[in-house]
């Protein structure tokens, strides 16, 4: 890495202002890629990503937007079926009272594990 | 990372899979609110949607089999249990989720008030994988490195949404043709989906807003007249306002519709890239 550092230096020196390690960067977005290429311009001129990222940490994001719109599906399911259920009578309303902070609870469990 | 290997001869299967999971997820979720929130009267609806749930599961285990070609790849997937791949995870939680339809299902046809308070803390627990199978099929694409799906966040979340409103489309319409459409929990069902419908409606516009630029091949391509006419004309806002408007339709065509949108979004999600 240190001889190819040399060389962009040099290349700079040369008029290539974009010339860049692609990839060498071990505190970069992939921790490096384990390979490196010495590129004389940006690295979409190559047809390559300006930020390689690994598509897998998409997981952890997107997980937790589904399970925030569960939770939200949850509630308009929830408003749809106690609007009358509540008019049951005394029993039944104070059922689903208690009983409605419960799935939240639960999703959120669901979530964590 | 077998999904970003071969993910570019996905085909129907695939669509179909995602599709009749997110009904599966949706029913039992609207199955499971109604039994435990609901009052009584809504036997029919948790009913209808617990047994859909595993009917469908069981067809979505089958279309999983077929995907991977020879029974012994699904094996093999199974054996390999990794946490972090959405894959690996989603084949264990169909199983898991199969479980918990199966077990509602037989419960709700069994009498007795012990039963009915097993069923819906059963159901309250299933819940969970029932929301994981709706969702976790738009998650795993965009944890593969194809373009435009590697773009896309809220595609879990969309898909949730979608699979709720179908799930839900699919209970009215079964409880539309064993003529149960008189009864309150058809009402109720009714209700559920159009808020489910409308939140389907801010998610993906959310989604697309965050896209910008790269929801092209959907909006633009040759999928657009699919995606706009298809799932936003006739699969969102036509239901949704022949439901508010009150006009005396046959149930059955809103639900229909609904339905057919569904599979629309996925089938446009995944062609977006095939």
């Amino acid at each position: 890495v240190t001889k190819a550092g040399k060389r962009v230096a040099a290349l700079k020196d040369m008029g290539y202002k974009e010339a860049q390690l692609y990839g060498a960067d071990s505190n970069g977005p992939l921790g490096g890629l384990n390979a490196f290429f010495l590129l004389l311009d940006k690295p979409t001129t190559y047809a390559l990503p300006e930020k390689p990222a690994l598509p897998q940490r998409n997981v952890i994001l997107d997980s937790l937007l589904s399970i925030g719109s569960a939770l939200l599906v949850g509630v308009g399911a929830l408003l749809a079926f106690r609007q009358r259920g509540g008019a049951d009578g005394g029993a039944a309303k104070s059922g689903a009272t208690t009983a409605g902070a419960a799935p939240e609870g639960q999703a959120k469990d669901g979530g964590h594990a | 990372m077998a999904a970003m290997l071969r993910s570019p001869d996905w085909h129907l299967l695939i669509v179909w899979y995602f599709f009749l999971g997110g009904i599966a997820g949706g029913a039992y979720f609207a199955a499971a609110i109604a039994d435990n929130f609901g009052s009584a009267r809504d036997k029919s609806v948790f009913r209808v949607g617990y047994v859909l749930a595993f009917l469908l599961v069981s067809v979505c285990g089958i279309l999983l089999i077929l995907d991977l070609g020879t029974p012994s790849r699904f094996l093999n997937m199974l054996k390999s249990f990794k946490f972090w791949d959405p894959m690996s995870i989603g084949a264990w939680m169909l199983g898991v989720f199969g479980m918990f339809a199966f077990g509602s299902s037989a419960l709700s046809f069994m009498g007795g008030e012990g039963m009915a308070k097993l069923r819906r803390r059963l159901s309250l627990i299933g819940i969970i994988s029932g929301f994981f199978i709706a969702a976790y099929t738009g998650v795993l694409l965009s944890a593969t490195a194809m373009p435009f799906w590697r773009e896309a966040r809220l595609m879990g979340a969309l898909f949730l949404a979608s699979g709720a409103s179908t799930g839900m489309a699919a209970i009215s319409l079964f409880l539309y043709l064993f003529g149960e459409s008189a009864g309150e929990g058809y009402k109720k069902v009714k209700r559920a989906d159009r808020y489910a419908i409308m939140f389907e409606l801010v998610v993906l516009a959310v989604f697309l807003a965050l896209l910008g630029g790269a929801a092209g091949p959907i909006v633009s391509g040759h999928l657009a007249p699919l995606f706009w006419g298809g799932l936003v004309v006739a699969g969102l806002v036509i239901p949704l306002l022949l439901d508010v408007s009150g006009l005396r339709l046959p149930g059955a065509v809103p639900a229909a519709l609904v339905l057919v949108g569904g599979f629309i979004l996925r089938y446009v999600i995944v062609m977006a890239n095939a």
